[in-house]
C-alpha cells in the first residue's frame, strides 16, 4: 500500500530534531515544528486538531488564539462522547470565558465570530513537538460510538481508502474499525459533514477518507469492541 | 463485481447521516443577542442574593442568576401559571419536565461576556426522548433563579410556553433556545405563610358567601 504520509513536509516542519540532555548520559530527542489552518470567518465552523504538543499544557486559547485575533462571541467546541461543551469569547475587549486543554490527537470545532459579523478568514499556526520521538509511536483510542479525532503526529494523507479495508500505513484509522463504521469529515466550504461509512463482506470503505494534518474528524466504531489505531514516527 | 460492490458502497455512503444519539437544543439568549430575562418588580435583589435592587424591566444585570430549561416532547397545550406572577413550577403546574444534566443550565450576566439578561450554557443540552436526527418538536419554559435551584428560589421566573424543533446532536450549531423563546422576567416567591394566609382568606370569603 502506497503510504502518502507527506510527514511534516507538507506542514512545514521546522526540520529541528533538538537534542535535550535531560540528566547526563539520557538524551531525548524532540522532533518540532509547526502547521496551520485557516480558520473561516463570518461566524463559520472549523474542524481542527493540534498536531504539536506546546509544552504548556496546550491550553486552547493558546493553541488556537495566542495572537488574539479571534473576535468576540468566537466559540471552541470541544466533544464530551455525547454532545459538545463550548467555551466563548465575549466582553470588551473580548476575552475567553474559559479554557480547556486539547492535547495533540483531539479535533474541536473553532468558530471564528458570529454569522453576519463579517469577521475575517485568520490563519492559525500550531506550533511544538510532536508528541513522541523519532523511532516511537502513539495509540489513538477508538471507543465504541462517536469519538473527535486528529493525528498526533502531523501526517497527511488517507485515513481510509475506496474499497480497502483501512488507510495509509501510519495513519491507518479506518483499519481497526468494524462494519458499518463511519468517518465524518467537516466540509468548511458547505458547513456540513462529508460521510464515509465502511462496508461490505469483507468491509472495506465506501470512499477515500483524506486528511491534512491539522483537520480534525469524527470516528463512530459502530460495534464493539473499542479499538485502537497506533502512529509511528518514522523520519529517514 | 469489484465495480458493482464500490458503487454499492458509495451509495452506502451517501445514505448514512450522522446521528450521534438524542437531538439537542442549546439553552442560549446570549449569541441570539436575547430576549432577555428581566427583574419583573421592584425590590429584586439585582445579585438575587441581597443589597441594591435591579431596575423593574431592565435586563438582569448582576451575577447570581442561573437559567434552566423544562420541556416535554411534542407540541402541548402548557396550562396556565395558577400563580399571579409567573414564578410557579412548570413540573407542577404544566406536567413539563425539568431538564437536568449537561447543558441544562446556564449562568445569565456572566463575565467576560456580563451581557444583560443573557447567557449560555457551557455544553448543549441533549433531549431525552427525541430523534437522533433532529427534527422532533419540542415544548419548553425557560426559567431563571437566584437559588441553587428553581423549586427552592426564594427570586425566580419562567417563560411562556414556546416551541422549537431540536437539532442533531452532530450539529456543532443546534438551534438555540433564545431564537425561539419569549422574553420573561423574574420576582419575588411569597413566603410560604403569604400562600397559607392567602388559601385562608380565600377559604373565609367563599364561606362568607355560603352564609349570604
Amino acid at each position: 500500500m502506497r503510504t502518502k504520509t507527506l510527514l511534516l513536509s507538507a506542514v512545514a516542519l521546522a526540520a529541528g530534531v533538538v537534542a535535550s540532555q535531560a540528566q547526563s548520559n539520557v538524551f531525548s530527542a524532540n522532533v518540532v515544528g509547526y502547521a496551520t489552518v485557516v480558520l473561516k470567518g463570518n461566524g463559520n465552523f472549523t474542524l481542527v486538531a493540534n498536531p504539536f504538543d506546546d509544552g504548556n499544557g496546550n491550553q486552547v486559547t493558546n493553541t488556537i488564539d495566542s495572537a488574539n485575533l479571534l473576535p468576540k462571541q468566537s466559540q471552541v467546541l470541544t466533544w464530551n462522547g455525547a454532545s459538545f461543551n463550548i467555551i466563548a469569547k465575549g466582553g470588551t475587549p473580548a476575552s475567553w470565558g474559559s479554557t480547556v486543554s486539547i492535547p495533540p490527537g483531539q479535533g474541536f470545532f473553532v468558530r471564528n465570530g458570529s454569522v453576519g459579523s463579517l469577521s475575517p478568514d485568520i490563519t492559525n499556526t500550531f506550533v511544538g513537538s510532536i508528541v513522541v520521538p523519532n523511532g516511537g509511536s502513539v495509540t489513538n483510542q477508538l471507543p465504541v460510538g462517536f469519538s473527535l479525532n486528529g493525528t498526533p503526529i502531523p501526517y497527511a494523507g488517507n485515513i481510509a481508502i475506496l474499497g480497502q479495508n483501512g488507510g495509509d500505513t501510519n495513519m491507518d484509522f479506518g483499519g481497526p474499525l468494524g462494519k458499518q463504521s463511519q468517518i465524518l469529515t467537516w466540509n468548511v466550504a458547505g458547513q456540513t459533514y462529508n460521510i464515509a461509512a465502511k462496508g461490505g463482506t469483507p468491509p472495506v470503505w465506501g470512499s477515500t477518507v483524506t486528511i491534512a494534518p491539522t483537520d480534525g474528524f469524527f470516528v463512530k466504531q459502530a460495534n464493539g469492541p473499542a479499538t485502537n489505531a497506533v502512529e509511528s514516527l518514522n523520519l529517514q | 463485481m469489484k465495480k458493482s460492490l464500490i458503487l454499492g458502497l458509495l451509495g452506502l455512503a451517501a445514505a448514512v447521516a450522522p446521528c450521534f444519539g438524542q437531538g439537542t437544543v442549546f439553552l442560549d439568549n446570549y449569541f441570539t443577542g436575547g430576549p432577555n430575562i428581566n427583574y419583573g418588580e421592584a425590590g429584586v435583589p439585582a445579585n438575587g442574593q441581597s443589597g441594591a435592587a435591579g431596575v423593574s424591566g431592565a435586563g438582569v444585570n448582576a451575577a447570581g442568576w442561573t437559567m434552566g430549561l423544562y420541556y416535554v416532547v411534542g407540541t402541548q397545550v402548557v396550562p396556565a401559571d395558577p400563580n399571579p406572577k409567573p414564578i410557579g413550577d412548570p413540573s407542577v403546574f404544566g406536567g413539563l419536565t425539568l431538564g437536568t444534566g449537561a447543558g441544562s443550565t446556564a449562568s445569565i450576566f456572566a463575565p467576560p461576556f456580563s451581557t444583560a439578561g443573557e447567557g449560555f450554557s457551557s455544553g448543549f443540552f441533549a433531549v431525552p426522548g427525541t430523534a437522533i436526527g433532529g427534527g422532533t418538536t419540542i415544548t419548553l419554559e425557560i426559567v431563571a433563579y437566584n437559588g441553587a435551584d428553581y423549586a427552592s428560589s426564594t427570586f425566580r421566573g419562567h417563560s411562556a410556553a414556546f416551541t422549537m424543533a431540536v437539532s442533531s446532536s452532530s450539529s456543532p450549531s443546534p438551534n438555540p433556545t433564545g431564537s425561539a423563546m419569549p422574553s420573561f422576567s423574574v420576582y419575588a416567591v411569597p413566603e410560604p405563610s403569604v400562600f397559607a394566609l392567602s388559601g385562608l382568606g380565600a377559604a373565609a370569603l367563599m364561606l362568607i358567601r355560603r352564609k349570604k
